[in-house]
């Protein structure tokens, strides 16, 4: 009897102090209440990752802005390609918007003060991609900002031949781009229409966002998808441990990723120089700033990049595609 | 029907050249004849992971050597502590035997060319907890012997220590040692009594050792666990591709790792060595080796060292300790 008191005394004063402690004997954790090992985690507050301890979290996040470019009338852009299940373009954007709507409502669920924002770039001028948008974003608790965009748009600030696929290809970027920009969020998320995510997507990608740049103290860049060529070429990196996984430094990315809105705004000359030429690689002056600051993608993928199957920028090892594929059908 | 003959022409002319050719349309290999999402890779033949593609198997393996070191009395050597779960250490033996048995087995139905011997070293258990691990052995169905730490054969060579425990971890280390090295032939693997070991995981120890080391045409040495002190420091690593995850290079590891037969050899002052004294840290002179050679560890981990929650060489991040603890219960020992 006088243990049990002396034991809840100790559990009080642990709290009060901010420490959290282990009951190794039963591996409970009597200090957070009704919590799993996985689990442990309040966003905005403290991540923890047994056996690693503790991280307050002193870069907070309160609002993310998701923003995905759309366009079913190109298959692969600049490629004659097909992509892993030769469907049509309009297949993959439906699965791909799926995906990352159970993505939001699962983080949204057990994260309901978090504000998320969806806006969506769509080139596809097709009357049944805006049906099926209505169908798919009907499942969200909010409203998303559909834009249809006209490459016409930023026709004067784009350098290139307005006739090559590459045009509406940076013009949508930059499109995205300064809608970031102007976003009151403190993350951006920019994504891709042929992106496959996994439901813990959203809710890993702001913990873990929380839990390093909190450690290193620094903005971050975080990209989703464990991409092979990461594998092609001997590479030294940093592993480092997320909120639910292993994640890995990298100084090379695609056109998918979450980045700080203060960082988009420190590097905006980059992001403007991305998007106005034709540079080989694309992201020749995005992967400039992954040399200067930490880059993260995870591993396993959180993403799955449905390109061509033989594409060194393409789908990620070890994920068993055919069941996110199917998971994701309408 | 003419396109369906010269299908089929090309998939034999592409098998008769070696390569394997992916159907992205139907999610198939047709060369292999099997769904994308299965197993592809051949052991001692071919690793093929998607996309990263095939690896020819040039180093083969043929037999696997566990050597497993058991004490099923001191609770944790050289410390006061408790491990996770607080039990008394036959329950930890009992559990780790238990999965490295399950694990073996589970290894032995899917590569059947391959031999598997287990041997135990124990160092003076008690008849109970001896009679508890027969019992164990009796039930695998593997082929599995004990031997006795002789005490005496080491007094002599090992330098005198502060307590009996050190010399017999110590002892018992180097009789591992050395039962590897007259009689391993192949692939050995030292484990202790101690982690929790993943159904899969001998599975893929040899399938990833097969892959990374005919990659780099070098054998190598590999750990299963992810241990916390790999994620202390701002250390660098190269991140490879195993047979079903990633792996990463390591510098330093515990006693628990595989190696093969030519290592052990070419490294036995290495080994030997680290035997004859209490060295800190304790495995100095293995670490030496990994100056020279590949070491490699999982991502995520394949084996659980059940120590004290807080240290730094235990608990692998990621995983869930409590489920791999209740799967390894021993229910009628």
């Amino acid at each position: 009897m006088l243990k049990k008191i002396i034991k809840k005394i100790v559990i009080k004063i642990c709290r009060i102090s901010g420490y959290e402690i282990i009951d190794q004997n039963k591996f409970t954790f009597p200090s957070l209440k009704n919590r799993n090992f996985n689990d442990l985690s309040t966003i905005n507050k403290e991540s923890i990752v047994v056996p690693l301890g503790k991280v307050e979290i002193s870069r907070k996040v309160q609002k993310l802005s998701i923003i995905v470019r759309t366009n079913s009338n190109v298959h692969i852009s600049d490629q004659n390609k097909k992509r892993i299940f030769n469907r049509d373009k309009r297949e993959y954007i439906e699965r791909s918007l799926n995906s990352l709507v159970v993505s939001i409502n699962s983080f949204k669920k057990n994260n309901n003060e978090f504000k998320i924002d969806l806006t969506i770039v769509d080139q596809s001028n097709d009357k049944n991609i805006s049906l099926k948008f209505d169908e798919i974003f009907s499942k969200l608790d909010f409203k998303p900002n559909i834009i249809a965009f006209d490459k016409n748009e930023l026709k004067s600030e784009i350098n290139l031949d307005y006739n090559m696929d590459i045009f509406g290809n940076l013009s949508s970027l930059l499109k995205c781009f300064k809608i970031g920009k102007e976003s009151k969020s403190d993350l951006v998320f920019f994504l891709e229409d042929d992106y496959l995510h996994k439901k813990t997507l959203i809710e890993e990608m702001v913990l873990t966002y929380e839990r390093i740049s909190s450690q290193t103290n620094r903005d971050l860049i975080l990209v989703p998808s464990d991409y092979p060529f990461l594998y092609m070429e001997e590479r030294l990196t940093n592993l480092l441990t997320g909120s639910h996984r292993h994640w890995q430094t990298l100084d090379k990315i695609l056109c998918s990723f979450m980045i700080s809105k203060k960082m988009l705004d420190t590097y905006w000359n980059s992001f403007l120089l991305t998007c106005t030429s034709h540079n080989n690689p694309i992201e020749k002056h995005l992967n400039e700033i992954c040399k200067k600051e930490i880059c993260l993608s995870p591993i396993p993928s959180l993403s799955l990049h449905m390109a061509n199957s033989n594409s060194i920028f393409g789908i990620s090892p070890y994920i068993d595609i055919e069941k996110e594929w199917e998971n994701n059908k309408n | 029907m003419k396109k369906s003959i010269i299908k089929r022409l090309f998939i034999r002319l592409s098998k008769f050249l070696g390569y394997e050719i992916i159907d992205q349309a139907d999610f198939r290999s047709p060369t292999l004849n099997k769904e994308l999402n299965h197993t592809l890779s051949i052991i001692n033949k071919k690793s093929i992971v998607l996309p990263l593609g095939e690896v020819k198997i040039t180093k083969k393996v043929h037999s696997i050597l566990l050597i497993f070191r058991m004490n099923t009395d001191v609770e944790i050597w050289n410390q006061n502590k408790k491990r996770l779960f607080e039990k008394p250490k036959i329950e930890y033996s009992l559990r780790a035997l238990n999965s490295l048995i399950r694990s073996v087995n589970s290894s032995k139905a899917r590569y059947t060319n391959i031999k598997y011997k287990i041997i135990i070293v124990d160092d003076k258990s008690k008849e109970e907890n001896l009679n508890k691990i027969k019992k164990l052995i009796t039930n695998s169905g593997l082929d599995i012997s004990i031997t006795s730490l002789n005490h005496n054969k080491y007094k002599d060579i090992i330098k005198q220590q502060i307590n009996h425990p050190t010399f017999s971890n110590l002892a018992s280390l180097l009789q591992s040692f050395e039962l590897g090295k007259e009689l391993g032939e192949d692939l050995i693997f030292f484990v202790e009594d101690d982690y929790l070991h993943f159904e899969l995981m001998i599975q893929e120890m040899i399938a990833s050792y097969e892959r990374i080391a005919s990659q780099l045409n070098k054998d190598i040495f590999i750990c299963p666990a992810d241990y916390p002190y790999l994620y202390m420091s701002n250390e660098k690593t190269n991140i490879l591709i195993g047979n079903k995850r990633h792996w990463r290079t390591i510098s330093q590891t515990l006693c628990t790792f595989m190696t093969t037969k030519h290592l052990l050899d070419k490294y036995w002052n290495n080994f030997y060595t680290t035997c004859l004294d209490r060295h800190e840290p304790f495995e100095k002179h293995l670490n030496e080796i990994y100056l020279k050679e590949f070491c490699i560890s999982p991502l995520k981990s394949l084996s659980l060292h059940l120590t004290n929650v807080n240290s730094f060489y235990g608990l692998s991040p990621f995983i869930d300790y409590k489920k791999l603890w209740e799967e390894n219960k021993i229910t009628d020992a």
